[in-house]
Protein backbone atom coordinates (compact mmCIF):
# COMPACT_ATOMS: atom_id res chain seq x y z
CA UNK A 1 0.00 0.00 0.00
CA UNK A 2 1.63 3.11 -0.67
CA UNK A 3 -1.47 5.69 0.47
CA UNK A 4 0.90 6.82 3.57
CA UNK A 5 -0.29 9.58 5.27
CA UNK A 6 -3.34 9.70 3.27
CA UNK A 7 -4.83 6.30 4.76
CA UNK A 8 -6.23 7.61 7.44
CA UNK A 9 -8.62 10.48 6.03
CA UNK A 10 -8.79 7.88 2.79
CA UNK A 11 -10.62 5.23 5.38
CA UNK A 12 -12.65 8.11 7.07
CA UNK A 13 -14.18 9.40 3.97
CA UNK A 14 -14.31 5.05 2.67
CA UNK A 15 -16.86 4.99 6.26
CA UNK A 16 -19.11 7.67 4.83
CA UNK A 17 -19.70 6.27 1.92
CA UNK A 18 -17.80 8.73 -0.48
CA UNK A 19 -17.08 6.76 -3.75
CA UNK A 20 -13.80 8.41 -4.29
CA UNK A 21 -12.47 7.05 -1.36
CA UNK A 22 -13.41 3.36 -2.11
CA UNK A 23 -12.04 3.83 -5.60
CA UNK A 24 -8.84 4.82 -4.13
CA UNK A 25 -8.92 2.06 -1.46
CA UNK A 26 -9.50 -0.79 -4.04
CA UNK A 27 -7.53 0.65 -6.88
CA UNK A 28 -5.26 -0.33 -4.51
CA UNK A 29 -5.89 -3.52 -3.25
CA UNK A 30 -7.14 -5.13 -6.45
CA UNK A 31 -4.19 -5.89 -8.33
CA UNK A 32 -2.96 -7.77 -4.94
CA UNK A 33 -5.76 -9.18 -4.29
CA UNK A 34 -6.55 -10.49 -7.84
CA UNK A 35 -2.75 -11.75 -8.79
CA UNK A 36 -2.85 -13.87 -5.02
CA UNK A 37 -6.38 -15.53 -6.45
CA UNK A 38 -4.26 -15.89 -9.98
CA UNK A 39 -0.91 -17.42 -8.30
CA UNK A 40 -2.81 -19.94 -6.24
CA UNK A 41 -5.17 -21.39 -9.34
CA UNK A 42 -8.47 -19.46 -8.10
CA UNK A 43 -10.27 -20.29 -11.86
CA UNK A 44 -12.31 -16.63 -11.61
CA UNK A 45 -9.88 -14.87 -9.78
CA UNK A 46 -11.43 -10.96 -10.75
CA UNK A 47 -14.79 -12.97 -9.18
CA UNK A 48 -12.85 -14.22 -5.97
CA UNK A 49 -11.46 -10.58 -5.37
CA UNK A 50 -15.24 -9.21 -5.71
CA UNK A 51 -16.48 -11.73 -3.29
CA UNK A 52 -13.46 -10.11 -1.26
CA UNK A 53 -14.19 -6.60 -1.77
CA UNK A 54 -18.40 -7.14 -0.91
CA UNK A 55 -16.81 -8.83 2.62
CA UNK A 56 -14.74 -6.02 2.71
CA UNK A 57 -17.19 -3.68 2.47
CA UNK A 58 -19.65 -5.14 5.43
CA UNK A 59 -17.12 -5.33 7.49
CA UNK A 60 -14.89 -1.67 7.05
CA UNK A 61 -17.46 -0.11 9.44
CA UNK A 62 -15.96 -1.64 11.82
CA UNK A 63 -12.45 -1.76 10.85
CA UNK A 64 -10.13 0.22 13.34
CA UNK A 65 -5.79 0.17 12.34
CA UNK A 66 -3.12 1.66 10.04
CA UNK A 67 -2.59 1.06 6.27
CA UNK A 68 -0.83 -2.31 7.61
CA UNK A 69 -3.37 -3.10 9.77
CA UNK A 70 -5.89 -2.55 6.61
CA UNK A 71 -3.77 -4.73 4.04
CA UNK A 72 -3.79 -7.67 6.69
CA UNK A 73 -7.42 -7.33 6.84
CA UNK A 74 -8.09 -7.42 3.49
CA UNK A 75 -5.77 -10.50 2.80
CA UNK A 76 -7.56 -12.14 5.93
CA UNK A 77 -11.05 -11.73 3.81
CA UNK A 78 -9.11 -13.02 0.72
CA UNK A 79 -7.41 -15.93 2.43
CA UNK A 80 -10.66 -17.57 3.88
CA UNK A 81 -12.12 -17.15 0.37
CA UNK A 82 -9.45 -18.90 -1.55
CA UNK A 83 -10.47 -21.74 1.67
CA UNK A 84 -14.08 -22.03 0.09
CA UNK A 85 -12.49 -21.92 -3.28
CA UNK A 86 -10.31 -24.99 -2.40
CA UNK A 87 -12.76 -27.01 0.00
CA UNK A 88 -15.57 -27.05 -2.35
CA UNK A 89 -14.44 -26.82 -5.38
CA UNK A 90 -14.42 -30.25 -7.00
CA UNK A 91 -11.62 -29.95 -8.91
CA UNK A 92 -7.96 -30.84 -8.00
CA UNK A 93 -5.95 -27.90 -6.63
CA UNK A 94 -4.36 -26.99 -9.99
CA UNK A 95 -0.77 -26.08 -10.76
CA UNK A 96 -1.78 -23.04 -12.62
CA UNK A 97 0.90 -20.99 -11.08
CA UNK A 98 3.39 -22.85 -12.54
CA UNK A 99 1.97 -23.17 -15.51
CA UNK A 100 1.53 -19.50 -16.05
CA UNK A 101 4.48 -18.08 -14.43
CA UNK A 102 6.72 -20.63 -17.56
CA UNK A 103 4.09 -19.92 -20.29
CA UNK A 104 5.38 -15.86 -19.42
CA UNK A 105 8.55 -17.33 -19.03
CA UNK A 106 8.85 -19.21 -22.13
CA UNK A 107 6.52 -17.07 -24.48
CA UNK A 108 7.11 -13.26 -23.42
CA UNK A 109 10.59 -13.04 -22.14
CA UNK A 110 9.90 -9.33 -22.05
CA UNK A 111 7.80 -9.74 -19.10
CA UNK A 112 10.77 -10.82 -17.10
CA UNK A 113 13.12 -8.16 -19.24
CA UNK A 114 15.72 -9.20 -17.07
CA UNK A 115 16.04 -12.64 -18.39
CA UNK A 116 15.42 -12.00 -22.03
CA UNK A 117 17.49 -14.09 -24.37
CA UNK A 118 17.69 -16.75 -21.28
CA UNK A 119 16.44 -20.10 -21.72
CA UNK A 120 14.50 -21.25 -19.35
CA UNK A 121 15.14 -24.07 -17.76
CA UNK A 122 12.50 -27.01 -17.07
CA UNK A 123 14.00 -26.92 -13.35
CA UNK A 124 11.82 -24.35 -12.53
CA UNK A 125 8.37 -26.00 -13.42
CA UNK A 126 9.80 -28.20 -11.21
CA UNK A 127 10.43 -26.06 -8.67
CA UNK A 128 7.21 -24.52 -8.31
CA UNK A 129 5.68 -27.47 -8.48
CA UNK A 130 7.42 -29.48 -5.67
CA UNK A 131 5.97 -26.34 -3.23
CA UNK A 132 3.92 -27.45 -1.02
CA UNK A 133 0.43 -25.70 -0.47
CA UNK A 134 1.47 -23.94 2.76
CA UNK A 135 4.76 -22.74 0.92
CA UNK A 136 2.64 -21.52 -2.19
CA UNK A 137 0.54 -19.87 0.55
CA UNK A 138 3.01 -18.33 2.15
CA UNK A 139 5.13 -16.89 -0.65
CA UNK A 140 2.01 -15.85 -2.84
CA UNK A 141 1.29 -13.72 0.29
CA UNK A 142 4.67 -12.65 0.85
CA UNK A 143 5.65 -11.83 -2.83
CA UNK A 144 2.13 -11.01 -4.82
CA UNK A 145 0.45 -9.85 -1.76
CA UNK A 146 3.25 -7.30 -0.69
CA UNK A 147 3.09 -8.49 3.05
CA UNK A 148 5.47 -8.41 5.60
CA UNK A 149 6.43 -12.02 7.33
CA UNK A 150 4.31 -10.69 10.45
CA UNK A 151 1.40 -9.77 8.56
CA UNK A 152 1.44 -13.37 6.61
CA UNK A 153 1.54 -14.94 9.93
CA UNK A 154 -1.58 -13.01 11.45
CA UNK A 155 -3.11 -13.88 7.96
CA UNK A 156 -2.71 -17.56 8.06
CA UNK A 157 -2.94 -17.68 11.62
CA UNK A 158 0.71 -19.14 12.37
CA UNK A 159 3.68 -17.94 14.80
CA UNK A 160 6.51 -15.95 13.13
CA UNK A 161 8.75 -18.45 13.31
CA UNK A 162 6.84 -21.12 11.90
CA UNK A 163 5.83 -19.21 8.69
CA UNK A 164 9.95 -17.70 8.52
CA UNK A 165 10.62 -21.37 8.59
CA UNK A 166 8.25 -21.96 5.70
CA UNK A 167 9.00 -19.60 3.19
CA UNK A 168 13.07 -20.68 3.77
CA UNK A 169 12.14 -24.14 3.09
CA UNK A 170 9.97 -22.60 0.33
CA UNK A 171 12.66 -20.68 -1.24
CA UNK A 172 14.74 -22.78 -1.15
CA UNK A 173 13.00 -25.77 -2.58
CA UNK A 174 12.53 -22.95 -5.49
CA UNK A 175 16.58 -22.48 -5.75
CA UNK A 176 17.63 -25.54 -5.66
CA UNK A 177 15.34 -26.11 -9.27
CA UNK A 178 17.18 -23.17 -10.62
CA UNK A 179 20.97 -23.40 -11.98
CA UNK A 180 23.54 -20.97 -11.11
CA UNK A 181 23.20 -19.65 -14.83
CA UNK A 182 19.88 -18.03 -14.36
CA UNK A 183 22.19 -14.95 -12.55
CA UNK A 184 20.37 -11.98 -13.64
CA UNK A 185 22.88 -9.56 -14.68
CA UNK B 1 21.49 -25.61 27.08
CA UNK B 2 21.95 -25.72 23.21
CA UNK B 3 24.80 -27.29 21.29
CA UNK B 4 26.69 -25.23 19.52
CA UNK B 5 25.34 -26.58 16.21
CA UNK B 6 21.90 -25.65 16.52
CA UNK B 7 22.89 -22.01 17.42
CA UNK B 8 24.86 -22.15 14.18
CA UNK B 9 21.80 -23.14 12.78
CA UNK B 10 20.10 -20.80 13.53
CA UNK B 11 23.00 -18.07 13.29
CA UNK B 12 22.57 -19.02 9.63
CA UNK B 13 18.45 -19.37 9.44
CA UNK B 14 18.76 -15.62 10.73
CA UNK B 15 20.90 -14.73 8.08
CA UNK B 16 19.12 -16.30 5.34
CA UNK B 17 16.02 -15.26 6.47
CA UNK B 18 17.57 -11.54 6.14
CA UNK B 19 18.39 -12.24 2.48
CA UNK B 20 15.45 -13.05 1.54
CA UNK B 21 13.66 -9.90 2.95
CA UNK B 22 16.41 -8.05 1.02
CA UNK B 23 15.75 -10.32 -2.15
CA UNK B 24 11.79 -9.49 -1.92
CA UNK B 25 12.51 -6.02 -1.29
CA UNK B 26 13.92 -5.86 -4.59
CA UNK B 27 17.97 -5.65 -3.11
CA UNK B 28 20.49 -7.90 -3.49
CA UNK B 29 21.27 -10.43 -1.51
CA UNK B 30 24.36 -10.70 0.36
CA UNK B 31 24.29 -14.61 -0.37
CA UNK B 32 25.15 -14.47 -3.99
CA UNK B 33 23.85 -18.50 -3.82
CA UNK B 34 20.55 -16.84 -3.91
CA UNK B 35 20.56 -14.49 -6.51
CA UNK B 36 18.81 -16.96 -9.12
CA UNK B 37 15.62 -16.69 -6.97
CA UNK B 38 15.37 -13.06 -8.05
CA UNK B 39 13.49 -14.15 -11.66
CA UNK B 40 11.38 -16.47 -9.28
CA UNK B 41 10.38 -13.43 -7.26
CA UNK B 42 9.76 -11.52 -10.42
CA UNK B 43 8.20 -13.72 -12.07
CA UNK B 44 5.49 -14.51 -8.76
CA UNK B 45 5.71 -10.96 -8.86
CA UNK B 46 3.94 -10.04 -12.02
CA UNK B 47 0.74 -11.43 -10.76
CA UNK B 48 -0.49 -8.67 -8.87
CA UNK B 49 0.47 -6.43 -11.73
CA UNK B 50 -1.69 -8.02 -14.18
CA UNK B 51 -4.21 -6.00 -16.16
CA UNK B 52 -7.72 -5.92 -14.68
CA UNK B 53 -11.23 -5.81 -17.01
CA UNK B 54 -12.40 -2.59 -17.29
CA UNK B 55 -14.58 -1.52 -14.55
CA UNK B 56 -12.98 -4.00 -12.85
CA UNK B 57 -13.20 -2.78 -9.21
CA UNK B 58 -14.61 1.16 -9.95
CA UNK B 59 -18.35 -1.53 -9.55
CA UNK B 60 -17.21 -2.67 -6.85
CA UNK B 61 -16.11 0.63 -5.42
CA UNK B 62 -19.20 1.98 -6.14
CA UNK B 63 -21.08 -0.75 -4.87
CA UNK B 64 -18.27 -0.36 -1.15
CA UNK B 65 -19.70 3.13 -0.90
CA UNK B 66 -23.26 2.55 -1.78
CA UNK B 67 -23.14 0.43 1.74
CA UNK B 68 -21.18 2.33 3.62
CA UNK B 69 -24.04 5.07 2.87
CA UNK B 70 -26.85 2.64 3.66
CA UNK B 71 -25.39 2.21 6.99
CA UNK B 72 -25.48 5.72 7.54
CA UNK B 73 -29.11 6.50 6.40
CA UNK B 74 -32.46 4.64 6.47
CA UNK B 75 -32.04 4.47 2.70
CA UNK B 76 -32.14 0.78 1.46
CA UNK B 77 -29.13 -0.19 -0.25
CA UNK B 78 -29.61 -1.36 -3.96
CA UNK B 79 -26.52 -2.83 -5.47
CA UNK B 80 -25.58 -3.22 -8.87
CA UNK B 81 -25.09 -6.91 -8.53
CA UNK B 82 -26.54 -9.51 -6.40
CA UNK B 83 -23.55 -9.77 -4.22
CA UNK B 84 -24.97 -11.45 -1.54
CA UNK B 85 -25.11 -14.51 -3.10
CA UNK B 86 -21.62 -14.15 -4.58
CA UNK B 87 -20.41 -17.44 -3.86
CA UNK B 88 -21.50 -20.85 -6.18
CA UNK B 89 -21.58 -22.94 -2.91
CA UNK B 90 -23.95 -20.41 -1.44
CA UNK B 91 -26.52 -20.74 -4.11
CA UNK B 92 -26.23 -24.51 -3.64
CA UNK B 93 -26.61 -24.61 0.20
CA UNK B 94 -29.58 -22.02 -0.29
CA UNK B 95 -31.12 -24.36 -2.81
CA UNK B 96 -30.98 -27.12 -0.07
CA UNK B 97 -31.91 -25.31 3.04
CA UNK B 98 -34.99 -23.52 1.03
CA UNK B 99 -36.19 -27.00 0.26
CA UNK B 100 -35.67 -28.45 2.95
CA UNK B 101 -37.74 -25.55 4.74
CA UNK B 102 -40.78 -25.96 2.37
CA UNK B 103 -40.70 -29.60 3.09
CA UNK B 104 -40.51 -30.52 6.25
CA UNK B 105 -42.44 -27.36 7.11
CA UNK B 106 -39.35 -26.00 9.15
CA UNK B 107 -40.44 -22.15 7.82
CA UNK B 108 -41.60 -21.20 10.92
CA UNK B 109 -38.29 -21.58 12.44
CA UNK B 110 -36.47 -19.50 9.43
CA UNK B 111 -39.07 -16.53 10.10
CA UNK B 112 -38.53 -16.91 14.20
CA UNK B 113 -34.93 -16.64 13.52
CA UNK B 114 -35.53 -13.73 10.55
CA UNK B 115 -37.00 -11.11 13.37
CA UNK B 116 -34.38 -11.84 16.25
CA UNK B 117 -32.03 -8.95 17.23
CA UNK B 118 -28.67 -9.04 18.57
CA UNK B 119 -28.95 -10.73 22.28
CA UNK B 120 -31.66 -12.85 21.14
CA UNK B 121 -31.29 -16.57 21.05
CA UNK B 122 -31.74 -17.02 17.62
CA UNK B 123 -30.04 -14.39 16.85
CA UNK B 124 -26.92 -16.18 15.53
CA UNK B 125 -29.65 -18.53 13.50
CA UNK B 126 -30.88 -14.97 11.70
CA UNK B 127 -27.46 -14.41 10.72
CA UNK B 128 -26.41 -17.92 9.69
CA UNK B 129 -29.68 -18.29 7.45
CA UNK B 130 -29.28 -14.96 6.10
CA UNK B 131 -25.75 -15.97 5.20
CA UNK B 132 -27.07 -18.26 2.39
CA UNK B 133 -29.67 -16.05 0.96
CA UNK B 134 -32.39 -17.09 3.35
CA UNK B 135 -34.77 -14.12 5.16
CA UNK B 136 -34.32 -10.81 4.22
CA UNK B 137 -31.05 -9.53 6.14
CA UNK B 138 -29.48 -6.73 4.25
CA UNK B 139 -28.50 -3.59 5.44
CA UNK B 140 -32.71 -2.39 6.67
CA UNK B 141 -32.59 -5.17 8.58
CA UNK B 142 -29.45 -4.68 10.23
CA UNK B 143 -30.49 -1.21 10.94
CA UNK B 144 -34.23 -1.65 12.11
CA UNK B 145 -32.09 -4.57 14.44
CA UNK B 146 -29.96 -1.74 15.84
CA UNK B 147 -33.05 0.53 16.49
CA UNK B 148 -35.11 -2.37 18.21
CA UNK B 149 -32.04 -3.11 20.15
CA UNK B 150 -31.27 0.56 20.81
CA UNK B 151 -34.76 1.22 22.29
CA UNK B 152 -34.40 -1.70 24.76
CA UNK B 153 -31.39 -0.28 26.07
CA UNK B 154 -29.65 -3.56 24.77
CA UNK B 155 -25.78 -1.93 24.92
CA UNK B 156 -24.15 -5.70 24.12
CA UNK B 157 -26.90 -6.05 21.57
CA UNK B 158 -25.33 -2.89 19.44
CA UNK B 159 -22.22 -3.68 20.06
CA UNK B 160 -22.82 -6.90 18.19
CA UNK B 161 -24.53 -5.50 15.76
CA UNK B 162 -22.17 -3.05 15.01
CA UNK B 163 -18.98 -5.77 14.88
CA UNK B 164 -21.41 -7.19 12.06
CA UNK B 165 -18.58 -6.79 9.81
CA UNK B 166 -16.27 -8.78 11.79
CA UNK B 167 -18.76 -11.21 12.33
CA UNK B 168 -19.66 -11.78 8.36
CA UNK B 169 -15.67 -12.18 7.93
CA UNK B 170 -15.83 -14.84 10.48
CA UNK B 171 -18.95 -16.85 8.72
CA UNK B 172 -17.92 -15.92 5.24
CA UNK B 173 -15.46 -19.25 4.53
CA UNK B 174 -18.11 -21.97 4.94
CA UNK B 175 -22.01 -21.54 5.28
CA UNK B 176 -22.51 -24.71 6.20
CA UNK B 177 -20.54 -24.72 9.28
CA UNK B 178 -21.77 -21.24 9.97
CA UNK B 179 -25.32 -22.64 9.73
CA UNK B 180 -24.06 -25.71 12.22
CA UNK B 181 -22.51 -23.24 14.46
CA UNK B 182 -25.48 -21.12 14.89
CA UNK B 183 -27.83 -23.87 15.64
CA UNK B 184 -25.40 -25.00 18.12
CA UNK B 185 -25.60 -21.41 19.36
CA UNK B 186 -29.27 -21.74 19.47
CA UNK B 187 -29.46 -25.00 21.10
CA UNK B 188 -26.74 -23.27 23.82
CA UNK B 189 -28.95 -20.35 24.79
CA UNK B 190 -32.57 -21.93 24.48
CA UNK B 191 -32.41 -23.70 28.26
CA UNK B 192 -35.56 -21.66 29.32
CA UNK B 193 -38.31 -22.73 27.46
CA UNK B 194 -39.26 -26.08 25.78
CA UNK B 195 -40.61 -24.25 22.40
CA UNK B 196 -37.14 -22.74 22.05
CA UNK B 197 -35.58 -26.47 22.95
CA UNK B 198 -37.77 -28.26 20.90
CA UNK B 199 -36.46 -25.23 17.89
CA UNK B 200 -33.40 -25.43 18.37
CA UNK B 201 -32.91 -29.60 18.34
CA UNK B 202 -34.99 -29.18 14.80
CA UNK B 203 -32.78 -26.90 13.41
CA UNK B 204 -29.84 -28.61 14.74
CA UNK B 205 -30.99 -31.65 12.54
CA UNK B 206 -31.90 -30.09 9.39
CA UNK B 207 -28.17 -28.38 10.03
CA UNK B 208 -26.14 -31.68 10.50
CA UNK B 209 -27.80 -33.37 7.51
CA UNK B 210 -27.22 -29.99 5.52
CA UNK B 211 -23.82 -30.69 6.28
CA UNK B 212 -23.40 -34.21 5.84
CA UNK B 213 -24.88 -33.70 2.18
CA UNK B 214 -22.07 -31.43 1.24
CA UNK B 215 -19.66 -33.14 2.23
CA UNK B 216 -20.62 -36.32 1.29
CA UNK B 217 -21.80 -35.13 -2.11
CA UNK B 218 -24.23 -37.71 -1.46
CA UNK B 219 -28.23 -37.72 -1.62
CA UNK B 220 -30.37 -35.90 -3.64
CA UNK B 221 -32.22 -33.46 -1.80
CA UNK B 222 -35.61 -35.26 -2.23
CA UNK B 223 -33.67 -38.19 -0.97
CA UNK B 224 -32.13 -36.40 1.78
CA UNK B 225 -35.64 -34.36 2.60
CA UNK B 226 -37.81 -38.17 3.01
CA UNK B 227 -34.85 -38.90 5.35
CA UNK B 228 -34.92 -36.00 7.00
CA UNK B 229 -39.27 -36.68 6.97
CA UNK B 230 -38.73 -39.79 8.66
CA UNK B 231 -35.89 -38.87 10.93
CA UNK B 232 -38.38 -35.87 12.12
CA UNK B 233 -41.43 -37.42 12.40
CA UNK B 234 -44.57 -35.30 11.90
CA UNK B 235 -43.38 -32.18 10.32
CA UNK B 236 -45.78 -30.02 12.52
CA UNK B 237 -44.32 -31.40 15.70
CA UNK B 238 -41.79 -29.45 14.93
CA UNK B 239 -43.27 -26.07 14.21
CA UNK B 240 -42.96 -23.40 16.93
CA UNK B 241 -45.60 -22.28 18.59
CA UNK B 242 -45.79 -18.55 19.51
CA UNK B 243 -42.68 -16.42 19.35
CA UNK B 244 -42.31 -13.53 21.39
CA UNK B 245 -44.00 -10.88 19.88
CA UNK B 246 -46.28 -12.57 17.38
CA UNK B 247 -48.93 -9.82 17.87
CA UNK B 248 -46.54 -7.33 15.97
CA UNK B 249 -45.18 -9.67 13.44
CA UNK B 250 -43.96 -7.28 10.97
CA UNK B 251 -45.68 -7.33 7.49
CA UNK B 252 -42.86 -8.14 5.71
CA UNK B 253 -39.49 -10.39 6.44
CA UNK B 254 -36.73 -8.56 7.16
CA UNK B 255 -37.94 -6.24 10.02
CA UNK B 256 -38.12 -6.97 13.13
CA UNK B 257 -41.20 -7.14 15.96
CA UNK B 258 -41.14 -3.77 17.99
CA UNK B 259 -39.31 -3.45 21.04
CA UNK B 260 -41.79 -3.55 23.65
CA UNK B 261 -42.08 -7.31 22.51
CA UNK B 262 -38.60 -8.85 22.70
Amino acid sequence: MTLGHSFESVMEAAKLGADWAWAVLYGEIAGPVTGFFRSRGVADPEEAAGDVFFELARGLMSFEGNEDSFYTFVFVIAYKRLLVENRYSNRKLRTVLADRVLDRLHDDAEVMGVIAEHQVPEEVRLALEILTPEQRDVLSLRIVGGLSIDQVAEVLNRGVKKVKAVQRRGMARVRSQLPAETVLA
Amino acid sequence: MRSERALREDMWSELIDRDLDLLLDGKQPHNTDLAPLRSFVNMLGSFGATELSPGFPEDHAADGAAMARARLSDTPMRLSTGRRLAFGLRRRVTAAATSLMMIVGMTGVAWAADSAVPGDWNYGLDRALESVGIGAGGTEERLQELIVVRENGHVRGVSIASGSGADSVASSDDPVVGLEKAAATAVATTRGSQRAIDIGGAVSKLLAYLADTEKAHGPTISELAKEFKQAQGSSESNRPEVNPGEDNRPDHAGKPASPGNR
